[in-house]
């Protein structure tokens, strides 16, 4: 009789064992793993170059006007030697960053090994131990915008959406004012703009030449048009319009720079990458804003990460804004999941978040992810529609997603910027977030509210649009050891009024807050002995703010 | 004692007869968290089926097809750094090994049947070292390597025979728990790739299920299969 020995079944286990691992685990290309690495070298091997060589006039212009330097160290291209030198030791160089002066690659740990000895490299961090494309949705704010309008039942026609997704706004200011975002150029970042060219609210665009330059990062090549509908939603959102005088987004006349960063069902960590690619060459082609729905949360990063400057994505993005961009992200569509919070890189503290409302409450919309940053940051900075009419590929339909509330803000900014193009990226963020409804009230689910084109355009004087001041709406007393707070218009039924309110640390930070709907008078009552020594509570309903400081009564 | 409760139990300000549209408690969004998929504590529920496999001994011809095993259990995982983690699981699964109603067949004994099968239900206790293959992942479980072994304890084993009534052409089914061969526990070494939710799994028998001072057969060793991590 035959006894399967011990043996025999030993090596059985690391036969069959061999077999499943080589098929399961990372081989790409060469008999050892492979990994993605972030390559930082010391110097750029005094290469030089004239500002024009590289940058594109819109980008002199800008930088021109700003006062900033026409061209400073990390405009220049990587030293060719060390390249040439790098590719010799390595499989792929998968991109090059003039920002970072870094280089992506691809290689083996015992190529790495030689990389390491290179006398002109500085520094080398593991993005990614394997490369082979794994199942899954891609981490993004993309994949989470659903194609259907979220929310209550619409109560109101699409017509009515999408007068509201540009009224909430006063976008109907800028057309007014004649801005129209006319000089100014806007990036869009996202994963694909299929049926753009198809779309009847984006024929403008092609008709008359808008789209300046597109590029797909992904793929390598210029064509944009693929993908999915994302980005043509988003670019319909800053652009498109129903009909002249119906707009979807608030500058039909800008121009734009298309980009595609993502391949869909490919790595996070090289996705990144092409975007960090994109914001360099939208910078280099002379953008004034760039406009991103894109973002990651849990799939490559912990909460922790989103502290506005430890992550390669938001170290970009907070250097474009320093080169006088204004980057606008979406603040991500978590709240429902256990990641909650923004996305990477909204986190950023020169990137403006921007979180969505549900327009049939104007509170934040339940997918819209929260605030703050991890070191407590205020995030999202404002909001917008999160469920808006815009292009879905060729045909119009209802989306929602803070990717599309994103662009709505963009669509305002760039009338901004026309109105006053002497403004940077900066000035321009600061600018929208006091033109927030809530402002100088704000909470991490709103930010400063809703930008308000009467707060953030220059009137002509006497304008009837042009902001008064607001007399107290609302007013605070002491009762029973507790703080009872009344409104004074408390508004007829079927008119939904919200009050705000949070509570405020003495570090500056807002512990608490909440949304209370206006149905009586003595709208709230909080106990005393919920707030601790130095807090502040502070209160907003209908324009006024105002505020109750423990220990200053 | 509700109202005594109570104020410990509310996370912050009160509205009175009022809509609360919105509240957050933002305190414990800096806290580290100490479980999750990718922190320090992690459990989740798996199931999990295969097939047997490994050469059959001789006088004991296993149908390799008909031979599955379904189980479920449950995974500890304890995270001790980005690669390295040490896990524990417990399962309770079937398997059925069916047996080659052929001329080879000698045991139990050489009488042909319809269907014979020996039915063993396990109750496993493992352990094991996992080392993740991608670093920096988020809180994710990730693509993983799983290298373990198993301490089973045989709640039941069954030989099982069905016949067909030559009069009443009806299915005679006969049980025997009882069986004077078999042993108590089994070990066993396992290998895991794991894909996220999925895992390849592929574990080995050291230990034979039946008494070798008994008998001189045994049961296929090998088991290849995948499990569902439930997360």
């Amino acid at each position: 009789m035959h006894r399967t020995g011990i043996l025999y079944k030993l090596s059985s286990l690391l036969v069959i064992g061999g077999v499943v691992g080589w098929v399961l685990l990372p081989q790409p290309t060469a008999a050892q793993p492979q990994g993605m690495y972030w390559v930082q070298l010391t110097d750029k091997a005094q290469a030089r170059a004239q500002p024009a060589q590289l940058l594109h006039p819109a980008t002199l212009a800008r930088r021109q006007h700003l006062g900033l330097p026409l061209l400073s160290p990390d405009d220049l291209p990587l030293a060719a030697p060390y390249l040439a030198a790098l590719r010799r030791l390595t499989d792929s160089l998968w991109m090059t960053s003039r920002w970072f002066n870094a280089v992506a690659l691809q290689a083996t740990a015992r190529q790495m090994a030689a990389v390491r000895q290179l006398p002109f490299v500085s520094a080398v961090t593991c993005l990614q131990a394997n490369l082979r494309p794994r199942p899954g949705t891609p981490n993004s704010l993309v994949s989470a915008a659903s194609a259907s309008a979220k929310g209550p039942p619409l109560k109101a026609t699409a017509q009515a959406l999408v007068e509201g997704q540009i009224g909430r706004m006063q976008g109907d200011l800028c057309a007014q004012l004649g801005l129209t975002g006319k000089g100014v150029r806007i990036a869009v970042l996202d994963i694909g703009f299929r049926g753009a060219r198809q779309a009847r609210s984006l024929h403008h665009l092609f008709a008359n030449q808008q789209i300046e330059s597109t590029y797909d990062f992904a793929h390598h090549k210029e064509k944009v048009y693929h993908g999915t509908v994302h980005g043509t939603g988003v670019l319909s959102c800053i652009a498109g319009r129903v009909t002249d005088s119906l707009p979807i987004g608030l500058a039909p006349d800008a121009t734009f720079l298309l980009a595609i960063t993502e391949k869909g069902m490919f790595e996070p960590a090289v996705e990144q990458l092409f975007w960090i690619q994109a914001l360099e060459w939208a910078e280099q082609q002379g953008a004034h804003i760039v406009s991103s729905s894109v973002g990651y949360t849990s799939q490559r990063y912990f909460y922790p990460d989103a502290d506005g400057h430890s992550t390669l994505l938001t170290q970009a993005a907070n250097r474009a804004a320093a080169k006088g961009l204004l980057v606008v992200n979406a603040a991500g569509n978590a709240a429902l999941d256990a990641w909650e919070h923004i996305a990477i890189p909204a986190d950023g503290d020169s990137v403006l978040c921007i979180g969505a409302t549900n327009p049939y409450t104007d509170v934040k919309a339940d997918y819209s992810s929260y605030g703050p940053t991890f070191n407590r940051r205020l995030k999202p900075n404002l909001c917008a529609y999160g469920t808006v009419l815009c292009s879905h590929g060729p045909e119009l339909a209802i989306v929602s997603g803070t990717s599309y509330s994103a662009p709505l803000v963009v669509g305002l900014a760039a009338c901004a910027l026309q109105q006053q193009p002497q403004r940077g990226g900066m000035a321009l963020f600061r600018a929208l977030e006091q033109a927030g409804h809530l402002w100088p009230y704000a909470d991490y689910a709103h930010g400063y509210g809703i930008p308000q084109a009467s707060k953030l355009l220059q009137l002509p004087p006497g304008h009837p649009a042009t902001p008064q001041p607001v007399p107290p709406t609302l007013s605070y007393t002491r009762q029973d050891n507790a703080l009872v707070v009344r409104v004074h218009n408390v508004p007829p039924p079927g008119i939904i009024r919200n009050l705000y309110y949070h509570i405020q640390t003495p570090r500056g930070d807002y512990r608490y807050f909440a949304v209370v709907r206006a149905e009586q008078a003595d709208v709230l009552r909080i106990p005393l002995t919920r707030l601790q020594a130095g807090e502040t509570v502070r209160f907003h309903y209908e324009g006024y703010t105002t505020q109750y400081t423990v220990g200053q009564e | 004692m509700l109202m005594l409760l109570c104020p410990i139990l509310w996370p912050g300000p009160q509205a009175q007869a009022q809509t609360v549209v919105l509240e957050r408690d933002t305190r414990a969004d800096t806290l580290i968290r100490p479980y999750g998929k990718n922190y320090r504590h992690y459990v989740y529920p798996t199931l999990s089926t295969g097939l047997v496999a490994g050469p059959s001994s001789q006088g004991l011809p296993i149908k390799f097809g008909g031979s599955i095993y379904l189980g479920i259990g449950v995974i500890y995982k304890l995270k001790l750094s980005g690669f390295w983690a040490l896990g524990a699981g417990v399962d309770f699964n079937g398997v059925r090994y069916r047996i080659q109603a052929d001329s080879t067949k000698t045991f139990p004994n050489a009488t042909p049947h319809d269907k014979e099968r020996y039915a063993l239900s396990t109750l496993s206790f493992s352990a094991f070292v996992r080392y993740n293959l991608d670093g920096r992942r988020g809180n994710n479980i990730g693509k993983f390597l799983d290298l373990g072994a198993t301490l089973g304890v045989f709640t039941q084993i069954e030989y099982e025979t069905f016949d067909r009534d030559p009069l009443t052409s009806e299915t005679i089914q006969t049980i025997r728990t009882d069986l004077p061969y078999t042993n108590d526990f089994s070990f066993s070494l396992f290998a895991r790739a794991g894909l996220y939710n999925l895992m390849f799994y592929v574990g080995a028998r050291l230990t034979p299920v039946f008494n070798q001072g008994a008998v001189r057969v045994d049961l296929p060793a090998l088991q290849l299969g995948l499990t569902v991590g439930i997360h």
